[in-house]
């Protein structure tokens, strides 16, 4: 439910501030919400996927019949989490996270990124969407990654600065 | 499963906090710091070959000269055991003290 929302959140924060759908109507240079499809992997592994899929169904919108949005939302959700899975295997990444860093979370979201913009266009074009091409994988995947490093980036100043904040009082 | 969540919650939070370069110190300076903390909050002491330990056999050249780069930069600090003079004990500075406290 949190991924959930946070998901929509992070994309109407998207859309606010460069749009969602800037690459032919079905990529965006930057993706914010691309964060929430690593965090929730790495939170709760596979079980992601569902929370992924209730995002994915409120939030694209490419004028798609309602079993094509079902049939696209499924793709979206399921590509991430498949490719960390992998990749977390790959680079020995600890369920508990405690051996995290900043090559292994690149590696990751690098890895997140190629899986949903993969699954992604499999989807579009298992529905006959016909606006998507190896330009627009390429950009969703960019996007992506771009915005999942926006996100981590945009934590990390606030855990800094609360850090600092604390110890000020302190 | 709550506090398992909250292990890698945190855990990942911690791992944000490690990214450069946001901070003077490179990624692998800043780990190792908190590594020789975590060393040093377990067994009270704390000695270079804690250092060579955290490298282990492939990297224990590169946490050393990660060790030198944050003694250089003020962090931690290095005496000649008085008993022993082949033993050299290692200290946190009031900077890294500082830096642990902002941490929590």
């Amino acid at each position: 439910m949190m991924l959930t929302l946070a998901y929509i959140s992070l994309y109407e924060l998207n859309a606010l501030v460069m749009g969602t759908e800037a690459f032919n109507g079905v990529a965006a240079w930057v993706f914010l919400p691309a964060f929430v499809r690593l965090l929730g992997f790495l939170l709760v592994g596979f079980w992601s996927i569902p929370a992924l899929f209730v995002a994915a169904l409120v939030c694209v919108d490419l004028s798609l019949s309602p079993t094509s949005q079902v049939v696209v939302s499924i793709f979206l959700a399921v590509g991430a989490p498949i490719a960390l899975g992998i990749a977390s295997k790959v680079i020995g990444v600890e369920a508990s996270l405690a051996n995290l860093t900043g090559s292994r979370i690149l590696i990751l979201s690098v890895a997140a990124a190629l899986g949903s913009g993969a699954f992604y266009h499999i989807g579009l074009t298992i529905v006959g969407a016909q606006t998507h091409s190896m330009a627009s994988f390429f950009t969703s995947a960019f996007g992506d990654a771009a915005g999942t490093w926006a996100v981590i980036y945009a934590l990390k100043l606030l855990l800094t600065l609360a850090g600092q904040a604390f110890a000020s009082k302190a | 499963m709550r506090n398992v969540t909250t292990i890698k919650l945190i855990n990942f939070l911690v791992s944000l906090r490690r990214l450069p370069p946001l901070s003077e110190l490179s990624g692998e300076e800043e780990r190792l710091l908190f590594e020789l903390y975590e060393i040093y909050q377990g067994k009270g002491d704390l000695s270079v070959s804690d250092v060579y330990d955290l490298g282990g056999n492939k990297s224990a050249s590169t946490a050393y000269r990660n060790f030198i780069s944050l003694k250089d930069k003020g962090l931690v600090e290095v005496d000649v055991d008085e008993d022993d003079k082949r033993k050299r004990h290692v200290t946190f500075t009031k900077t890294a003290n500082q830096l642990f406290a902002a941490m929590g």
